[in-house]
């Protein structure tokens, strides 16, 4: 075989690829155009059905035939779009559009199929449909991060106790998809949260701390205060920044007075956050103790002392004032602070 | 005689060199291709019905501070403002910043956003030029305008990195319009994979489509043939080239126009560098090498579904501008980083990536022009296999436009943006004819960009734009 025979062969393949590729474009296209003048049709039938039953608060035995007739493809489509419009009633009128029709049963095995992918797939449409309770909870335990992400969304919509009590394990999971899903769904769950996040906070040394706590500051109650001012002594430094949060959160007279004793802190970050606390609380009785930290040598802490007497109204500003005409290093962020409040001022001097 | 002898040998021997670089790097091209195939699957499988809105209208989503440089943008700069305040992210910052424009690109800002002066607390952790004014706007107040001495785009960046809020950053172009739910599929990677330290997201070209307030109305083919190679290239080189490096060790470029970044570690290396034209690829090669170096973050990943469109040169001149500043970046970067090349402390990014950015990327233009050279010398001397050099071009020929057939079928089975058969044919068309004269020129171009690396040019040239809206409507 010369080389000038295998330069033709190859030659040849190209062309044939390259002629394979062209076809599957123009057949895709035209194939894509003809399906979705096809499947227009249908949704607009379906549509037109949903709507109006929507409107009629009920679906006739006629109507609910019509779309269970429809292929499963269009009929998840019709749902899909539904969905982020109907309010819990009509969600699940849907699931039960779902179970008639099979697509509830066909989803459920989906998710025990050994593909990731599938096993997604039917996680996303029992998410659509609120179907599957067990099955969700167990698929929070999945292997596959995106499955367990798509299980702790569904808790989200369709809360249980144990449901919750897995998202809150799933605080502490390996990927990070799945710690911010979790701490999401619980922060939309708020208040029915509270006890689950309670009794997980008030363990000897829980799990995920860390993010626990952010999501206590999320979802504020009062009974998340005993605990917050127990985790402030904690030795790490963003466990403390994570309770200074949970006190701004919740307020009140001893939270305020934990907030004082924690700008006193060795790490910079919790000065910072037990300012920011104060100063969203309001509490004026603070304003010389954080006037003193305008000249902290952390930056962050002079900008957050800064910021704070510029929130605490009148008399942070007298004392910002007073910063801003010395010469220590806090007075060049009180003349910045005390710039940036009045920017219409500004405007009309200049 | 003894010299057409002595060429004639040579010659022969650097044909099958060329014929040798030829098949290494077209077989590797072969595998990008394939390792793109099998990320999109991946991709599409992770993505297919996901609620975006549900996780991502959250309130523990990252937030994110756009980063956007002007310099004499007043034609656009109202339009891309106001498409980036409207984009469907929960918790985002809008940091514009006026590099010293000599045009009204500030005068429009403060009329079009109410934008007023304020002196905003900062800490200049990156030295730039002065900032002479910030401004907010009053009627989007996560408007922040920045108005300072000209210092160029990368020291542009650097003053709104400063003042940016953000966990992520997102660079763009003042000029390139991003979809509204691109920022919700590009930070996918920086919520599930604490290894990626920057995300780039696919550009497409605008041009010839029909724009309204910032928004792609309806998407078509450009009828300009350099923008229509233009599309095919861009296919190309984001859909197979950096969905494809996903795999074979990460991406060494994210696009300046649309890119994500964390801002810690944008910030704790120092920002942008000042004195390069490749600030993108130089920002993501030294954030790489830290994070090899830190046992930090240090993957760029590419995430083909959020879509950036912008508006590329249809003239000649410009184009050359514009490639000829791309190759001095990439010959500038390469060199600066050249401690990475084959160094195993920086695994598949020293071993992989770097090596063929060296072989193929930047020295492909120098190997072309020396085989058609050599293959003119050696028809004038008589030392062509002519039948052999015509199945070669061919063969050459062939596979390169198979490469961009099969993209757009990447294209077309994955995505279909071309809602018109007519476009698709003109797609094809544009693959057919791009590797006939629009290559060649591409060629000098990036060689002349070699050259001026050479003798240490780093100007940038202008870029002048018709306007996104204006090229719409004179289409």
């Amino acid at each position: 075989v010369t080389t000038l025979e295998v330069v033709r062969t190859t030659l040849v393949v190209e062309i044939a690829i390259l002629v394979t590729g062209v076809v599957i474009v123009i057949v895709h296209a035209l194939g894509l155009r003809a399906a979705q003048a096809a499947n227009l049709r249908l949704l607009e039938r379906g549509r037109s059905v949903i709507y109006a039953g929507l409107q009629r608060y009920a679906f006739s035995p006629e109507d609910r035939a019509e779309l269970i007739a429809l292929p499963r493809d269009i009929l998840i489509r019709l749902l899909t779009e539904l969905a982020p419009s109907l309010v819990p009633a009509e969600r699940d009128w849907m699931g039960r559009l779902a179970d008639e029709s099979g697509l509830t049963t066909e989803a459920e095995r989906r998710c025990r199929s050994w593909r990731w992918a599938r096993r997604l797939n039917g996680a996303r449409l029992l998410t659509l449909f609120g179907r599957g309770d067990a099955t969700m909870l167990r698929l929070t335990r999945d292997e596959n991060s995106l499955v367990r992400s798509q299980a702790a969304e569904f808790v989200g919509l369709r809360p249980s106790p144990e449901g919750i009590d897995a998202v809150v394990s799933l605080l502490d999971d390996p990927d990070p998809l799945c710690r911010f899903v979790a701490r999401d769904t619980l922060t939309r769950l708020g208040r029915v949260a509270h006890p689950t996040l309670l009794e997980h906070l008030s363990a000897p040394a829980p799990d995920a701390l860390d993010a626990l706590l952010a999501v206590a500051a999320a979802v504020p109650t009062h009974e998340f205060a005993p605990v917050a001012m127990r985790h402030l002594h904690d030795e790490r430094p963003i466990i403390r920044v994570r309770s200074a949060e949970v006190l701004r959160s919740v307020g009140g007279a001893d939270a305020a007075a934990a907030l004082v004793a924690a700008l006193r802190d060795p790490d910079a970050g919790v000065r910072a956050a037990a300012l920011d606390g104060l100063a969203t609380l309001g509490y004026w009785p603070a304003a010389p103790t954080i006037a003193s930290l305008m000249n902290d040598p952390a930056w962050a802490v002079r900008l957050a002392a800064g910021i704070a007497l510029q929130r605490l109204g009148a008399p942070g500003e007298l004392l910002l004032r007073h910063t801003a005409a010395g010469a220590t290093p806090g007075a060049a962020v009180a003349r910045r602070v005390l710039d940036s409040t009045a920017p219409s001022r500004i405007e009309t001097a200049s | 005689m003894i010299w057409t002898r002595f060429a004639h040998l040579w010659l022969v021997r650097f044909e099958w060199l060329v014929l040798a670089y030829f098949i290494l790097v077209n077989s590797f091209y072969a595998v990008l291709l394939l390792a793109a195939a099998r990320e999109l699957l991946r991709h599409t499988s992770a993505v297919r019905g996901e609620s975006r809105s549900r996780i991502l209208g959250a309130a523990a989503a990252p937030r994110i501070s756009i980063l956007a440089p002007a310099r004499n943008e007043g034609p656009t700069i109202e339009d891309s403002v106001g498409a980036l305040l409207a984009l469907f992210y929960p918790n985002l910052e809008v940091v514009v910043v006026n590099d010293g424009s000599t045009d009204h690109t500030l005068a429009v800002l403060r009329r079009a956003f109410d934008l007023v002066p304020i002196h905003t607390v900062f800490e200049p952790r990156i030295e730039t030029q002065r900032v002479r004014q910030l401004y907010r706007s009053r009627t989007h107040t996560n408007l922040v305008v920045v108005d300072k001495e000209n210092g160029g785009k990368a020291d542009a960046l650097n003053a709104a990195l400063n003042l940016a809020t953000g966990d992520l950053v997102c660079s763009i172009d003042a000029d390139t319009l991003i979809e509204p739910d691109a920022l919700q599929r590009m930070v996918r990677p920086f919520l599930g994979r604490p290894e990626v330290v920057a995300a780039g997201g696919t550009i497409r070209v605008a041009n010839g489509s029909a724009i309204r307030e910032g928004r792609i109305m309806t998407l078509r083919a450009p009828r300009h043939a350099l923008a229509g190679f233009q599309v095919v290239e861009y296919l190309r080189a984001f859909l197979f080239g950096r969905l494809g490096w996903n795999r074979l060790g990460g991406n060494l470029i994210v696009s300046g126009a649309f890119g994500l970044f964390r801002r810690d570690a944008v910030v704790a290396i120092g920002g942008y560098a000042n004195d390069t034209v490749g600030e993108d690829m130089e920002l993501v090669l030294r954030l790489r090498r830290r994070g090899y170096e830190e046992d930090a973050a240090n993957q760029a990943d590419f995430v083909p579904d959020p879509v950036a469109w912008t508006e590329v040169p249809e003239s000649p001149r410009i184009l050359g501008r514009q490639r000829d500043r791309w190759h001095r970046g990439l010959a500038d970067v390469l060199w600066r980083h050249k401690r990475v090349f084959a160094n195993p402390r920086y695994g598949a990014m020293g071993l992989v990536a770097f090596p063929y950015f060296v072989f193929v990327e930047l020295l492909a233009p120098v190997v072309e022009a020396c085989g058609l050279i050599a293959a003119l010398i050696g028809l004038f001397i008589g030392a062509l296999d002519i039948p052999f050099a015509i199945l070669f071009f061919l063969f050459a020929y062939g596979y390169g436009l198979m490469l961009s057939v099969m993209t757009i079928v990447i294209e077309e089975l994955s995505y279909h943006r071309y809602a018109d058969l007519s476009d698709r044919f003109l797609l094809v068309l544009w693959a057919l004819l791009e590797n006939v004269g629009y290559r060649q020129l591409t060629v000098v171009w990036r060689l002349r960009g070699l050259f001026r690396f050479l003798l240490g040019r780093k100007e940038w040239g202008d870029m002048k734009r018709r306007g996104l809206n204006r090229a719409a409507v004179e289409r």
